[in-house]
């Protein structure tokens, strides 16, 4: 007796060990291909920022002043007999501060930005198969947390009705890990605008409604945020806004009108069996135009 | 002793509920068969895959490395027409190859079920083959066994056919009639130029052998490159089919599962030792 109870004993610390040691094993290389994701991620990051802070070098008061000095100095030397008008320079079209991020991977629709959060990522596109980088990072290597992807129904260029992106809804917070967050009306106050770069645009977005919702049977008829990508029809559009703004958790107070596009962001939330997290916001306009850069 | 017993086989199982859920992870699903179609992108001057049919708008492509990464046992695959040189390896067991009047492929697979060689295609096949099926002026090379060759007139009758192995049967036929059937070429002796076969009358027979069951008929018609049909099917699930954003819960089962496998141990042992204090002997 005392015997089989030592053996149990030690199978129980055997398979504890394996436990261990998987466990352990998976979270640690979790946490290493998450690492080396989110480095590269920085390292676009980085570049954007720079090309923004050249922008705004360029566009300085300094630089304007030398300009117009430079300006007035000229007629000084090179006085002309009567007074002639001075061609406005042509505004340079703005450079993209993603561009080295869509060239370096032609996969990338955008650049979804939520300021003030985590959320700061390339949104991927593979209409072939969706979910290529649900588990893949910008480099198409293996990743827990995946990309950010863009439904294969959306489309940025022509832009679709509403975007839908979807994200892992990871316990560090990162990709949608925060999301939810927004069922806190105090949060959806301090995060209410997004941006999305394009290849050609910055869209600007405002928060209209949050809700929760979940993947339903084929058969269901009821109302699936995830299969409206374009309205063509007054009655379509209606279709999705009413009950958007009827599921919202709190009422925005922000409203729109067939023509209005959207954007809705979705993660895996666990208040139901496949259930998810929603946030739409509505585009509220378009922020810059940029040149092409390919 | 009856209750610890309990709490043990109690802790047992609550383990394997624990871990259960966490099995799905593993989970690999039977995936249906998938075609792809690989063209020549000249604005990016290199060979590209698309899932399904080639686009007519030429986008959805991308690089071949990613069908390396993708391509498993039972796919197929479809050449579409282009000049260029494309020499690939692919290796899985294909379900079929289409080379449909491209100019100069090379495809390895561990084999292939079925080869179509199209008429204006020159193709060479590294890898045994069940069934090759060449028409009218098409070029082909089969670098190992071919085990039924269907060479098939519809306009021409002017294929150029090279086999590097054996080739237990071949049929030469057009819609209306079948020309003549051949049996058993030796390793290395199957040449046919230019619809004359050249093969040496002793390295082949003419009578099938009596173990030898009918081949399987062969359209007399070039099948269309038409890989939309055999494009990856739907998911079989009852629900819509949307991306799962989950985070795997695996490693913290496991953790917790470690935990309750030490913590038996533990109290097995204490137990134990309670049991040698009350009772020494």
């Amino acid at each position: 007796m005392k015997n089989s109870k030592k053996g149990l004993s030690i199978i129980f610390i055997l398979l504890g060990c394996c436990c261990l040691i998987a466990g352990g094993g998976l979270l640690l290389h979790h946490f290493l291909t998450d690492r080396q994701s989110e480095e590269t991620l920085d390292a676009l990051r980085t570049s954007a920022e720079s090309y923004r802070q050249t922008q705004i070098a360029a566009e300085s008061p300094e630089s304007l002043s030398e300009v117009s000095a430079d300006a007035e100095a000229e007629p000084a030397e090179t006085p002309t007999p009567e007074p002639t008008v001075t061609p406005q320079p042509t505004p340079e079209p703005l450079e993209n501060p993603y561009q080295d991020s869509f060239l370096a991977n032609e996969d990338m629709a955008a650049w979804l930005v939520v300021p003030d959060t985590v959320i700061d990522y390339p949104v991927m596109w593979t209409p072939r198969d969706e979910n290529y980088y649900l588990y893949r990072d910008f480099e198409g290597r293996d990743s827990q947390s995946g990309s950010l992807i863009l439904d294969t129904d959306s489309c940025v260029d022509p832009m679709t009705t509403n975007l839908i992106i979807h994200g892992h809804n990871m316990k560090s917070g990162a990709m949608f890990g925060d999301l939810d967050k927004y069922k806190e009306e105090s949060y959806y106050q301090e995060h209410k605008e997004m941006l999305l770069y394009t290849e050609d645009a910055l869209y600007t977005y405002e928060v209209i409604a949050v809700f929760r919702s979940q993947v339903y049977k084929k058969t269901d008829q009821v109302f699936k945020f995830y299969q409206f990508f374009q309205a063509d029809t007054q009655e379509e559009f209606d279709d999705f806004y009413d009950n958007i703004k009827a599921l919202s958790l709190y009422d925005t107070g922000v409203t729109a009108q067939f023509g209005d596009r959207f954007l809705t962001l979705s993660t895996c939330a666990y208040h139901v069996e496949n259930g998810r997290f929603v946030v739409v916001a509505r585009e509220t306009g378009c922020d810059a135009a940029y040149a092409p850069f390919r | 002793m009856k209750s610890f017993k309990t709490i043990v086989s109690l802790l047992t199982v609550a383990a394997m509920l624990l871990l259960f859920p966490g099995v799905n992870a593993l989970q690999v699903s039977a995936d249906e068969p998938v075609t792809y179609s690989l063209k020549y992108v000249e604005d990016k001057g290199e060979w590209r895959f698309h899932v399904g049919a080639w686009d007519d708008n030429n986008s959805g492509h991308r690089e071949l490395y990613y069908l390396k990464e993708s391509i498993k046992d039972g796919d197929q695959i479809v050449i579409e027409e282009g000049n260029y040189p494309l020499n690939l390896e692919l290796p899985v067991n294909l379900k079929s190859i289409t080379f449909n009047h491209s100019g100069n492929a090379v495809i390895t697979a561990k084999s292939t079920e079925n080869v179509y060689v199209l008429r204006d295609s020159v193709a060479a096949v590294n890898g045994d083959v069940v069934n090759a099926h060449v028409y009218d002026n098409a070029v082909a090379n089969f670098n190992n066994n071919v085990t039924n060759l269907f060479i098939t007139k519809e306009r021409s009758g002017e294929q150029t056919i090279a086999v590097v192995g054996t080739v237990a049967y071949v049929k030469t036929s057009d819609a209306e009639k079948v020309y003549n059937e051949f049996y058993n070429f030796q390793a290395g002796s199957f040449y046919q130029e230019k619809g004359i076969l050249k093969t040496d009358a002793s390295k082949y027979s003419t009578t099938p052998p009596a173990d030898t069951t009918p081949a399987q008929t062969t359209p007399a018609t070039q099948p269309a490159a038409d890989t939309s049909a055999a494009a990856p099917a739907a998911s079989g699930s009852e629900y819509d089919d949307v991306p799962k954003t989950g985070e795997s819960f695996l490693p913290y089962l496991l953790l917790m599962a470690a935990g309750v496998c030490f913590g038996s141990a533990y109290l097995l042992q204490r137990k134990g030792a309670t049991l040698r204090r009350v009772n020494p002997r």
